[in-house]
């Protein structure tokens, strides 16, 4: 227990941490003292002078120190000679607080008719009217009239937009700094700020492009008044209409919890909802933003089937039957193993276990996937739940004593959220280490902000795994953990070469240290580290073993993976490789890209394509697909590989149905269904049910033809596979079945998911208390699993090597792909607003490198590997670090996949002339 | 631009302080790009902020707070008369209306001819002196009606003989 | 029988009363009946005298309302043609004459009088769709407008002011 300060608020003793605010303290014991200024995720400043509050402290003898009492035994309060800001002053023994007496009322009330001397009161128009706190403070502490000339009111132009996604109305602005403050401290993005003084002070900003923060629209919700709105949720709806629905974002691996605020059956707004353990009350900008798919016009509406070579529209049954049919027939001619599926990674984990029983027990196939097949997949990432960060961790919490280690990711682009936390931990005394290739925005509050050179990557983790090894005891220590010899056997000899990694030995040392005597530990690694070969999720978790840290509570991996629900499609095995839960397979089947070429070399006849656009990740892949006697997608939108497939069967998105995702943190976390489908589609599961069904029918088996003794043995066959006809009713049950199958998930369910009952966070009173905006969190918390780690008693050390890229002479470049918040993904579609910061189709290179090169901005080079080249026009930029190249992953029109090898690519630059 | 063709000054500037308090520098050559173009705008705000590796928006903030950094054109010299409550007692009205009526304009606007801008502020602390005016900073004292054809005829001619003048007074005397 | 025929001039009596006076039946439909000022019957959407609408599509009315019986969905006006007077207009606007029970609260509700409920109570339907009055049906024609906007209104598009001046 810290140690405990006790005070009187209006006459209730109450006892709080020492360093507690008056405010925060008022709140312990139901006293809400007003506030604008105040948010409790950002340090006071106390600029509203709202929440003015009388203080006294006991009366100390100067002479002795000790406090003076009275007559009674009670120590003499000495009152403060003004009124003092609840939201500054922290508490201190014995302190007494008045609330509410006349003076403090008059000054509230004097404050609250300063304010509202400009402002236009316009709240019919305002979007935030309902739940505004000015609106619901002037209600309970402010003036009934005010004695102000309503023409001496400050005008301003009306709405004048701050970048592409925020409108501001500086009449409505009370100064109070949220979002200034919000985008310093919090975001890190300082491009909001004061103009001007005295009665014409506003909010501006200058930044290129304007308000260039992947956070802005958390500063609409915390804005006080409606000087901030949302270009999104512009005039859409009144708020007090609107019936909001819990769901998680499935934009990427962070699975931030938010509500779909829906009405009439549209999804008019995207709200956070509060969950500590994942986003706190924050989003980012896509995931705020990026709901208009649920809604396009360009969603399939019908299944589709190729008729006389176009795709028609049928009915589901026509469509299901082809499928069952044409699936049945090359089950029985050529086995399960000409069948090939990929499942993508916006599926829900209810969708992704029916994937995989549909293949490995309906299909007897054992190709699965979750990838696409191009070059640019990432590899299989099995560290990242093995190794992962403890269930029960709280990033909000961490602070001193928390490292943060970055290993080749870039928080901001690939899971933006995570970028608030790893800042909130610094900003509570952890410290944060960046170990990338190339420059990101965390280098700017990292404690070691180090570049290595692409390529070195198992180099540095030698070089930071060698001081641990060397000091581990010889004794008992080094017996218990398993593969110890094996790792000093791979690091005999190892001398970290300065130059090729870019980043000096000591450096290094001095990172190991730290690590070493750090008391969490916690590592982001994100695309750049997963491509650059098994050695380095290997050797990050082996920093985790090493540093005893593996399995310890607050430490652990957090691998950023693509996609909302990556993690789930590792734990529930779609993946040749392994099955549900990580269990070894005796015969593993193909992966994407094998699948690809198997069908190109016609050995594949059927592929069956759930959520993944192969065609559109690569156009090469065209060539195989033409190949294949059968190909079936099952999509939101008819994507570049739905437009070659036999049949396209159109699901429901994410806002239609229910269903759970797992996070990068392996937490399980359900979604609902927000608005009723108005088009002809059914939900993955439920498409897959009806296919493995047919498929062990009478019906089809008797369709398939053959001699009445081989249909029986067919039908033999099936029995002993499939353990029953499929009979789930909705998800919750497949969430059951997978509970009882998959081992790392026991516990999840509907109902655990929905916990924990009563109260949690902030109360729900608290959320309009300081925002005005409504956090509640009434869709559970979710469960996080445990890592593989947790459970065993023995460490084991991952095998691990350290290579060294041969350095190809006429290709002196390295190529390296970049995700970006805004990409050309189908998650994005119809959500224009975004469109001025999608990434750009332009080679990132150094200006050094630039004029080396002799090209200037917009003028194309070529650039060339050994696979291919692709062209396109340069963009000088320090974010390229000198003889790297940077292009983004997932942009249309880039042909980077025609050009990687894996990870970093040696390349060649040409100018073109 | 401003670093390239006033590289000796502003290293200068840049030296007075830590290397990595490199933002305590902001407004001697906020002063100084004031100078070389006239006034502030957007652009030129930019140039600084490039050079001291600030945000774009924190030097914008500087600028619109002080009331002395010019974000509209003005004249090469910027006449600021006292029209405090001391200085009108001895005569600034009048001040005020003679200046007006010598260079044609109005206070808070600008001579056709670009040279001289007049504009009415509060106290600038020498009301010993009063009536009192800053020419570009630099004051001129007890300014009354006879000086006043004399002082505008040197100020004229001075910018007339190309003599170096700063709006943001980096050549008055300290 | 003489007190029968008396019986029967006595009740012509009364008949050739009331054949001088004014009958208080009126002959509707061809003749309607007067309202009191304050009857509310079917609302009407009011405009300002510059032919804009007064309905900014706050939803006060559907908040207020009672009987569920508004629907409003707002929308954004464009600068360079607005349909009312500020930011904000109904780009919706439906009333349900079956649910509405003429209370009057919408009235009370819009803070820029635009709605009010008027003297026609002709409302009856062939089929329960058509109970739903859209906008359209709503709006008086642009002509029979009347008011000046207000000022909290006229701010689009206006350039940046300097603070008033105060009289001291």
């Amino acid at each position: 227990m810290p140690d405990m300060v006790t005070l009187t608020i209006d006459g209730q003793t109450v006892s709080v941490p020492k360093g507690t605010l008056v405010v925060e303290a008022a709140r312990q014991v139901e006293n809400l003292i007003p506030v604008f200024c105040y948010h409790p995720k950002m340090a006071p400043v106390g600029m509203c002078r709202m929440c003015v509050v009388k203080v006294g402290t006991p009366k100390m003898d100067p002479a002795t120190r000790q406090p003076v009492v009275d007559a009674d035994g009670k120590s003499v309060i000495a009152m403060m000679p003004r009124l003092q800001t609840a939201c500054t002053t922290p508490v201190s023994e014995g302190m007494v607080v008045v609330t509410q007496d006349s003076e403090v009322e008059h000054a509230q009330r004097g404050v609250l008719e300063a304010l509202l001397t400009s402002h236009p009161l316009d709240c019919p128009v305002c979007d935030k009217g309902g739940e505004c706190p000015l609106q619901n403070l002037t209600m309970g502490w402010g003036p009934g009239k005010t004695r102000f000339d309503y023409n001496d009111k400050v005008h301003f132009e009306k709405p004048v937009p701050l970048g592409d996604l925020i409108y501001l109305d500086r009449e409505r602005c009370i100064l109070c700094a949220r979002c200034v403050r919000f985008q310093d401290e919090i975001a890190g993005d300082p491009v909001l700020g004061f103009y001007n003084r005295g009665r014409a002070w506003h909010i501006i900003s200058q930044s290129d492009p304007e308000f260039d923060s992947k956070f802005s629209g958390n500063t609409t919700d915390i804005c006080p008044v409606g000087a901030l709105t949302s270009a999104d949720f512009r005039f859409k709806a009144r708020v007090w209409e609107l019936q909001p629905i819990p769901t998680v974002c499935n934009h990427c691996s962070v699975g931030c919890n938010m509500t779909f605020d829906t009405r009439s059956n549209d999804i008019k707004r995207v709200m956070p909802r509060e969950n500590d353990a994942v986003n706190e009350i924050w989003l980012c900008d896509r995931g705020r933003f990026g709901h208009h798919f649920n809604t396009s016009k360009q969603r399939l509406t019908t299944p589709l089937v190729r008729k006389a070579g176009k795709l028609q529209e049928a009915t589901w049954e026509e469509a299901l039957s082809i499928v069952a049919q044409q699936l049945d027939g090359i089950r029985s001619t050529t086995g399960g193993k000409a069948i090939g599926g990929l499942a993508g990674t916006s599926l829900a984990n209810e969708d992704l276990y029916a994937f995989q029983r549909f293949f490995r027990e309906t299909l007897g196939s054992a190709n699965i996937d979750h990838r696409s097949g191009s070059a640019l997949d990432l590899p299989l990432d099995d560290a990242g739940a093995q190794y992962g960060i403890r269930s029960g961790t709280d990033l909000s919490t961490l602070g001193k004593g928390t490292v943060v280690l970055v290993f080749g990711a870039d928080p901001e682009e690939e899971a933006p959220v995570h970028l608030l936390r790893i800042r909130g931990i610094n900003t509570r005394g952890g410290s944060v280490i960046t170990l990338n290739g190339r420059p990101t925005k965390l280098d700017s509050i990292a404690k070691h902000a180090l570049r290595y050179k692409y390529g070195s990557e198992s180099a540095i983790l030698a070089a930071l795994l060698k001081p641990l090894l060397d000091s581990t005891p010889a004794d008992g220590k080094r017996a218990t953990l398993r593969g110890f010899n094996d790792l000093v056997a791979a690091l005999k000899g190892f001398n970290l070469d300065e130059q090729a990694s870019g980043i000096s030995a000591d450096k290094l040392n001095t990172v190991a240290e730290l690590i070493n005597s750090a008391e969490n530990l916690v590592i982001f690694y994100g695309r750049d580290a997963l491509t650059a070969g098994a050695s380095v999720p290997a050797g990050l978790a082996n920093l985790l073993v090493m540093t005893r840290k593996a399995g310890a509570t607050n430490s652990g991996l957090i691998s950023l993976l693509k996609g909302a629900n990556a993690r789930g499609a590792l734990d529930l095995g779609v993946r040749p490789d392994r099955g549900p839960n990580y269990a070894a397979l005796s015969n593993a089947g193909l992966d994407a890209k094998q699948m690809l070429s198997a069908a190109r070399e016609g050995k594949l006849k059927a592929l069956y394509v759930a959520g993944v656009d192969p065609v559109g990740d690569n156009p090469a892949a065209a060539e195989s697909l033409k190949k294949l006697g059968l190909l079936v997608v099952q999509e939101l939108f008819l994507t570049e590989t739905a437009k070659l497939a036999d049949v396209v069967l159109p699901v429901l998105s994410v806002a239609e149905r229910e269903g759970t995702y797992t996070n990068a943190e392996r937490r399980v976390q359900r979604f609902r269904q927000a608005i009723r489908p108005t088009i002809n589609a059914r939900p993955d599961w439920q498409i897959l049910q009806a296919l493995a069904n047919q498929l062990v029918s009478e019906a089809v088996l008797s369709a398939a033809g053959g001699d009445k003794s081989r249909k029986q043995t067919r039908r033999e066959e099936d029995k002993a596979r499939v353990r029953s006809e499929w009979t789930y009713a909705s998800p919750a049950e497949i969430l059951m079945d997978i509970q009882a199958n998959v081992a790392g998930y026991k516990g999840v369910s509907y109902a655990s998911l929905q916990g924990p009952t009563g109260q949690w966070g902030r109360q729900a009173n608290e959320n309009y208390y300081f925002d005005g905006t409504s956090y509640q969190n009434t869709g559970g918390l979710g469960v996080q699993l445990p890592a593989a780690v947790e459970t065993s008693s023995i460490q084991t050390l991952q095998p691990f090597s350290v290579s060294t890229p041969a350095s190809v002479a006429d290709r002196p470049w390295t190529l390296v792909g970049a995700t970006f918040l805004y990409d050309d993904g189908a998650l994005l579609t119809d959500t224009d607003l975004l469109n001025n910061r999608k990434a750009k189709a332009v080679v990132a290179l150094n200006p050094v490198d630039a004029d080396k090169l002799g090209v200037k901005n917009g003028e194309r080079v070529t650039v060339s590997s050994g696979r291919g080249s692709l062209s396109l026009p340069v963009h000088r930029t320090k974010l390229a670090p000198e003889g790297v190249v940077v292009v983004p992953v997932g942009v249309n029109n880039v042909g980077l996949v025609s050009v990687v090898e894996g990870g970093a690519t040696p390349v060649a630059i040409r100018r073109e002339a | 631009m401003l670093y390239e063709q006033h590289k000796a000054e502003i290293d200068g500037i840049l030296a007075r302080y830590p290397v990595d308090r490199k933002r305590s520098a902001l407004l001697p050559l906020l002063y100084l790009a004031q100078d070389v173009y006239g006034r502030l705008n957007r652009d030129s705000i930019r140039e600084v902020a490039e050079i001291l590796d600030l945000p774009y928006t924190d030097v914008f903030e500087v600028v619109g707070f002080y009331t002395l950094f010019y974000n509209e054109d003005v004249g090469k010299i910027v006449l600021d008369v006292c029209d405090d409550v001391p200085c009108c007692f001895c005569g600034a009205e009048e001040l005020v209306a003679d200046l007006e009526n010598r260079l044609g304009i109005k206070a808070g606007e600008t001579t056709k001819d670009k040279v001289f801008t007049l504009r009415r502020v509060k106290c600038i602390a020498a009301c010993d002196q009063a009536p009192v005016l800053q020419a570009n900073l630099e004051f001129h004292n007890r300014v009354l009606p006879d000086k006043v054809e004399a002082m505008l005829t040197k100020l004229r001619n001075d910018v007339e003989a190309g003599k170096p003048v700063s709006i943001s007074g980096r050549l008055a005397e300290r | 029988m003489l007190k029968g025929t008396m019986a029967y001039f006595k009740g012509l009596k009364t008949t050739a009363k009331y054949l001088f006076k004014k009958p208080v039946t009126v002959e509707y439909p061809e003749v309607k009946r007067p309202v009191r000022e304050r009857f509310r019957g079917r609302h009407e959407l009011k405009r300002f005298a510059n032919g804009l609408e007064r309905c900014i599509g706050c939803s006060l009315c559907a908040a207020a309302c009672p009987a569920d019986a508004i629907y409003v969905v707002p929308g954004q006006n464009d600068p360079a043609k607005p349909r009312s007077a500020g930011e904000r207009h109904a780009a919706v606007y439906e009333i349900n004459m079956l649910r509405c029970i003429f209370c009057g609260y919408c009235e009370d509700a819009c803070p820029t009088n635009a709605i009010v409920l008027e003297h026609q109570y002709e409302l009856a339907f062939y089929d329960r769709r058509a109970s739903i009055y859209t906008q359209d049906m709503l709006l008086v024609p642009v002509d029979k407008g009347h008011g000046e906007v207000p000022p909290v209104l006229q701010q689009t598009g206006k350039q940046l002011n300097p603070p008033a001046q105060i009289d001291l």
